[in-house]
């Protein structure tokens, strides 16, 4: 079976080794290229091959701009992979644009979030939300600001966000994300990155 | 394993990050056995309606846009036709009113 | 419990995790809707389950 783990423009030059120890290589269609390999079954989805995976798919990165593929996508032939990049290629070749030269930056914020048993109305309680979103857009907003994209979700106590910043503005992302953090010492922050864009092809 | 990570921290938390269980929530399905049947048509009639409002807009929109020669578009429009048609015959088989088929996703709205 | 070196790669690998399992390009289980040999909608089937799972996940209430 085809197991793909990117698509790139073509050629997707990829010397890498994926899931099982299977070499990664690069199948085109058109513009585009899949890179994929040949395995005997589909992964599991645990560490070993998780890591493979994201191997490959950095491993393109490190080359061109890079649509990752959601773990565990198989297909029974090389010609499902190619007929479906040419199905989708205007989609396909506008994400990459997007992407191109940047990388997606996780932020994690955390705080203790108020008891929900203190709210006592139903008032209380969306209020008790709204100042909630208000901590989590005081951190988020400055950040978008110096992202392409951004996605973010808040919930009490959390925020999770992923921002699509060019590579070369990582280290300033960082620097002004530490700035935050210093501002706000109630607030738990991590910062893990930079990996390739899952968050912003399109498969939330 | 942690290795191939650990140049992926750019800012590490102070307190350890807690794996959130994710809410289970139990879906709600009749299991009244005469009401089974019923119920799962209601479903899959819905999931059909839906789509069939999404593709007859898909096919206005198409028409709309000039890219369909008329036999495409003839095609188009009876192909729809006979759609309702069958809709209407599986809900009258199932004894479903259209009021049925547009179920309430609570936040989400009505599906129709 | 955890030292803070264990806590951060803690952090990496569920942000991995969560990228792969739920981000990222969704390709198979794609189906394209065609009504009279015209092509109309594309339905990417693995991310409409995907955001099911989520909507639970969420407390979304689904129907009954």
């Amino acid at each position: 079976m085809i197991y793909v783990y990117a698509i790139s423009e073509a050629p997707a030059a990829v010397e890498a080794d994926g899931i099982s120890g299977a070499p990664a290589r690069s199948l085109q269609a058109g513009a585009l290229a899949a890179v994929i390999s040949t395995l005997e079954e589909p992964p599991t989805a645990e560490a070993p091959a998780l890591l493979a995976h994201e191997g490959v798919v950095e491993a393109v990165m490190a080359a061109q701009p890079v649509l990752p593929v959601q773990f565990g996508m198989t297909f029974a032939e090389e010609a499902e992979v190619t007929a479906l990049l040419e199905r989708r290629q205007d989609a396909f070749g506008e994400l990459l644009r997007e992407v191109r030269g940047c990388v997606e930056l996780s932020v994690r914020v955390r705080w203790s979030p108020p008891e929900p048993a203190a709210a006592e109305s139903g008032r209380d309680y969306l209020q008790d939300r709204r100042h909630e979103r208000r901590r989590a857009d005081v951190v988020h907003q400055p950040l978008a600001a110096l992202a392409r994209s951004s996605t973010s979700r808040s919930e009490p106590g959390l925020l999770a966000a992923a921002y699509l910043v060019p590579a070369a503005d990582v280290g300033p992302f960082t620097g002004r994300l530490e700035t935050i953090r210093d501002e706000h010492p109630d607030l738990d922050f991590s910062c893990t990155g930079p990996w390739p864009p899952y968050s912003f092809v399109g498969a939330r | 394993m942690s290795d191939p990570l650990a140049d992926k921290i750019l800012l590490a938390p102070r307190n350890p990050e807690q794996r959130v269980a994710g809410n289970a929530l139990s879906r709600r399905i009749n299991a009244d056995p005469e009401g089974v049947e019923q119920g799962l048509a209601q479903l899959v009639l819905t999931i059909v309606e839906l789509l069939r409002q999404i593709m007859e807009r898909q096919a206005l929109h198409r028409i709309d846009a000039g890219g369909l020669d008329e036999a495409q578009v003839e095609r188009l429009g009876e192909t729809f036709l006979m759609l309702e048609r069958r809709m209407q015959e599986l809900k009258d088989q199932f004894g479903l009113e259209d009021s049925d088929l547009n179920l309430d996703l609570g936040p989400l709205g009505r599906l129709l | 419990m955890t030292s803070p070196v264990a806590a951060s790669q803690d952090v990496a690998l569920v942000d991995l995790v969560d990228r792969l399992l739920n981000g990222g390009v969704v390709i198979a289980g794609d189906i394209t809707l065609a009504v009279a040999d015209v092509d109309l909608v594309y339905v990417g089937l693995r991310a409409l389950i995907s955001s099911v799972a989520t909507a639970e996940a969420n407390g979304v209430p689904l129907p009954r």
